[in-house]
């Protein structure tokens, strides 16, 4: 079973994106980037199964 | 005219990779801007009309007013562009909310990039239709949900 997402999983994920963006080290500003994505669309996901979330906006470059 | 449907400015993409812009959509620089149903996106109008203020659709005029909300809209935090999996380019942020809010009309919003200012200042990046429903919200939070799939994504 996939390990629960909590909302302070997100919030530390941004902070650490945010210390990695005031930095010049591109590879780490893009791995603190991936981890936070990852995290964040895991909770939404989460939350979206859970009836939690009622928003679901994507444009697809498709449509 | 109304809003029916969300969409990617065309010119600002072909700018971007003709290099007359530079694009960098993990700045933390650009808003979203809530917008009523007087709005007709045009995704495919020239440069000078696809952007934020006066010169094309995108107007204070068109634009929600309400307590707790500015003109001009609220700036897009953690913002990220990755490769989530094979073939796919995502960009998201943290969901964008107004608190203390009363506002109503609400349709859909403009993403722009609020920092560029040449050659056109503003410039409109994309819009999200919110569906068709009229938003509103009194004395609270309105936040825009971005999906877990992020705002925008590039498939093969």
């Amino acid at each position: 079973m996939a390990k629960k997402v909590t909302v302070a999983d997100v919030d530390q994920a941004e902070a650490a994106l945010a210390e990695a963006k005031k930095g010049k080290d591109a590879s780490r500003r893009q791995q603190a980037m991936e981890e936070l994505a990852q995290v964040r669309s895991a909770w939404r996901r989460q939350e979206e199964e859970a009836g939690r979330r009622v928003g679901l906006v994507t444009i697809d470059s498709e449509d | 005219m109304a809003w029916s449907a969300s969409g990617f400015f065309r010119q600002t993409m072909a700018d971007n990779l003709n290099n007359i812009i530079v694009l960098n959509l993990d700045l933390e620089t650009h808003k979203v801007a809530l917008f009523g149903n007087s709005v007709t996106p045009d995704y495919d109008a020239a440069a000078s009309a696809a952007k934020y203020g006066t010169g094309g659709t995108w107007t204070t005029a068109n634009e929600v007013t309400g307590t707790g909300y500015t003109a001009g809209g609220a700036l897009l935090t953690s913002t990220t562009v990755t490769t989530p999996s094979a073939g796919i380019v995502m960009w998201d942020a943290a969901d964008t909310a107004w608190s203390s809010a009363t506002i109503s009309g609400i349709y859909g919003c403009l993403i722009y990039a609020d920092a560029m200012t040449t050659p056109v200042a503003d410039q409109g990046i994309l819009a999200v239709y919110f569906g068709g429903t009229s938003y509103a919200v009194t004395a609270g939070t309105f936040t825009i949900q971005w999906s877990a799939n992020g705002i925008y994504r590039n498939t093969p």
